[in-house]
């Protein structure tokens, strides 16, 4: 059933970076993000983070993405294609090896938005955010927890999961 | 002095080089580091199966391209997704020759990475296709842990070499093999990026700064060389098609004289450009054994110094010949870079090009069987587990394996007392086509075409069953089921099937239209005609009707088909030498 899901959009001024995090069909809003993005000729950057079991196969609109990054419409483009390689990989891993840039990002006031799976993936997502801010940012764990409440009440941090 | 003459000649080409600049694919090659380029980080990039257009370039020198599945392009990109990529690996291996354990680790590696089982080529090497990046290195690696390789089997370089398998003369093959492997090394490119990429397996190649190439230099050759021994009267390999053809001179006792010098043979050509043209090489000379290496060396030279790297498609050395002055230019530039004489060609004959199949007696009391492979092509299918079958004598054989010219396979240097457990295992396995198969049927051959080469325009190795079971049938109703024309079917004018040198020759041109080219010998040493061009089936065994009912009613006893249309004055053959030359 299709809710609507009023705050998941994107930010008002186009000058501010956004992070997408969508594996699997959790990349559907994201499709319409970047290619609003271009038509908006907005000066922010995109940084998507996407992952499913095989890139032969599940690399969902693969040559979308490829043009996007040529065109520049995408900045950044991390992949974890789970079934791939003998250990299974997540975009969450892919989150933490890109963890000082995505601090770097999210001090700069970059909106980060999560689309997927919501019985697994967002809470391994979110983990993964505790994390980045505890390693990159110096944070213990609770200013980390803190930290990433106050990024949700700056309505920075949004989520689309189900 | 030889060395002086080298070095002297380079420098002025390189001045007059100098003047031009470079093509892009000239100066990709000079600025790639000795075959680096970005193979490595094209490798790592997991978010396509696919390297860069330039990297897909030096990876040919590698002994790889990447291909795409050509059946399911426009589905894939309905779905938006790349083309389903994949990588063809050739093995580098002169003359054919392997042992069983090496054919073991092939086998394993094919079934493991590939996805087509093994493909004998046209020049006695294998193909595995189908093979993903991510496996690329360690397919690379395992080949090259078996004691072969695949450096230079593509590419601007001196090719696998072709050698006669020659069950007859066992000696004679010996030698002869052992000098192509000599040879071989000697022209090799000494690059360390092999090693450092598929060896090795670094993660970031090097700047190379170590290298070096002496006889190639850092942009390698204009264009691809290949080179072939053969050992008269088996013209198996197709001396006259290699660029640069050895042909061994035995005496009487079957020692090893030297070698005839054959130079500028070439298939290949642009379909409806003259200025391109499949054409036979001319020997030039003969050299004694001691001196083949330096003159090969040079030989090569000159075709590095002087061959076209403006203008790729007029960059062999057939044409390097044509455009300069011909076979005596050639042969004077080449002499002028050696301290001894070319001597004159000693004499020499052919009498078939084709594979003698079944089991053939060595002069040395071993026997070796030639097994007819359809196109090549080493994978069960129902009937003829061909794959399983080459595996299961594989295990039990001590002798050798060769693969032929013609896409064949030949089990060599059986002991007397092992025939028969071979024989129970090809017949278990559907391994004795030539057995029964029609002469039409058993020297077929084809390229691989589609679905996975980019050049192909129609269907070679998939359409070859169907249209030899028609030209069967056309030939029943002649009489003609006993008569072993040399069909020769290509995707394209590239001629990697050697369709030019076929009694009956067909060239892809569109889905499902082929040029019908008649009139080459049965020897190698007459390229066909275009009889029509650019037709479908129905034209194609309506034209044959006409030609085997006339063959039938004027052939001389005995006549073979691609004599008789050539006799009657049905087609002219070519010249020689292409009178258009530009």
């Amino acid at each position: 059933f299709i809710e609507p899901n009023e705050r998941f959009r994107l930010p008002q001024d186009s000058s501010s970076d956004i992070i997408m995090v969508g594996p699997g069909t959790g990349i559907a809003p994201f499709r319409a993000f970047v290619q609003q993005r271009q038509a908006d000729g907005a000066s922010g950057r995109n940084w998507l983070f996407f992952g499913n079991p095989h890139r032969h196969s599940d690399f969902l609109y693969q040559t979308e993405w490829q043009n996007a990054l040529q065109e520049g419409a995408l900045t950044r483009l991390d992949l974890a294609f789970s079934r791939d390689q003998a250990e299974k990989i997540y975009v969450q891993q892919r989150l933490r090896e890109q963890g000082a840039e995505l601090w770097q990002w999210l001090e700069g006031g970059a909106y980060l938005y999560v689309c997927g799976d919501a019985q697994h993936m967002a809470a391994d997502v979110q983990q993964a955010l505790l994390d980045v801010a505890e390693q990159h940012g110096g944070l213990s764990p609770e200013s980390a927890a803190d930290w990433l409440k106050g990024l949700q009440l700056q309505g920075r941090y949004l989520r689309d999961v189900y | 002095m030889t060395d002086r003459i080298t070095i002297t000649k380079t420098k002025t080409t390189t001045k007059a080089e100098a003047a031009t600049p470079l093509p892009a694919a000239e100066q990709l090659k000079r600025d790639s580091r000795f075959l680096r380029g970005t193979i490595a980080q094209g490798l790592a990039d997991r978010s396509t199966g696919a390297i860069s257009e330039d990297d897909n370039k030096l990876m040919k020198f590698h002994g790889s391209y990447q291909q795409d599945n050509r059946d399911i392009r426009d589905e894939r990109r309905r779905q938006k997704l790349e083309p389903d990529y994949s990588f063809m690996v050739r093995v580098r291996l002169p003359g054919g020759v392997l042992s069983p354990q090496q054919w073991l680790d092939l086998d394993d590696l094919a079934s493991r990475y590939g996805n087509a089982g093994l493909r004998i080529t046209t020049r006695q090497t294998f193909q595995i296709h189908g093979v993903r990046k991510e496996d690329m290195r360690d397919l690379m690696h395992g080949i090259n842990t078996t004691g072969l390789s695949t450096l230079a089997a593509c590419g601007d370089v001196v090719r696998t070499f072709v050698c006669s398998v020659n069950p007859q003369i066992s000696s004679g093959h010996a030698k002869v093999y052992d000098w192509s492997w000599q040879l071989m090394e000697h022209l090799a490119p000494r690059t360390s990026a092999y090693r450092e990429l598929w060896i090795d397996r670094l993660e970031q190649t090097t700047d190379g700064a170590s290298d070096a190439e002496p006889l190639l230099g850092p942009t390698y050759l204009p264009r691809k060389f290949k080179i072939g021994f053969a050992i008269p009267p088996y013209n198996d390999v197709d001396i006259f098609a290699q660029d640069l053809g050895l042909i061994a001179i035995l005496d009487a006792d079957n020692q090893l004289q030297g070698f005839n010098v054959a130079v500028g043979g070439g298939m290949g050509s642009t379909a409806s450009d003259p200025s391109t043209y499949p054409r036979l090489g001319d020997v030039i000379g003969f050299v004694p054994p001691e001196h083949l290496l330096q003159t090969c060396w040079h030989l090569v030279a000159v075709q590095r110094d002087f061959g076209n790297r403006q203008e790729r498609k007029h960059a062999r050395l057939k044409y390097t010949i044509d455009s300069h002055g011909g076979l005596a230019w050639f042969r004077d530039e080449l002499q002028s870079r050696l301290p001894f004489a070319i001597e004159p060609p000693r004499p020499y004959q052919f009498t078939h090009n084709g594979d003698r199949f079944g089991w053939i007696e060595g002069d040395d009391g071993r026997w070796h069987l030639t097994l007819r492979i359809p196109s090549g092509r080493l994978l069960d299918v129902p009937g003829h587990t061909r794959q399983t079958g080459m595996r299961e004598i594989a295990r039990i054989h001590r002798g050798d394996l060769r693969m032929t010219g013609n896409q064949n396979a030949v089990i060599a240097n059986v002991a007397t007392e092992d025939k028969a457990a071979i024989e129970a295992l090809v017949r278990q396995h559907g391994l004795d086509d030539h057995e029964s198969a029609s002469g039409l049927r058993l020297n077929a051959i084809s390229c691989v075409a589609l679905p996975t080469c980019g050049l192909a325009m129609a269907e070679a190795e998939r359409y070859l069953p169907h249209i030899v079971t028609q030209l069967e049938q056309l030939m029943a109703r002649h009489g003609l089921q006993d008569e072993a024309i040399h069909l020769r079917i290509s995707g394209c004018h590239n001629g990697c099937a050697r369709p030019f040198g076929g009694e009956i020759g067909l060239i892809g041109r569109a889905v499902g239209k082929y040029d019908l080219r008649i009139g080459a010998d049965h020897i190698g040493e007459r390229l066909n005609t275009i009889y029509r061009e650019n037709i479908n089936e129905a034209s194609i065994l309506a034209a044959l009707d006409e030609l085997f009912a006339r063959f039938v009613a004027e052939r001389h006893s005995g006549e073979r088909f691609g004599d008789f249309v050539v006799r009657s004055g049905i087609v002219t053959p070519p010249e020689r030498r292409p009178a258009l030359v530009y």
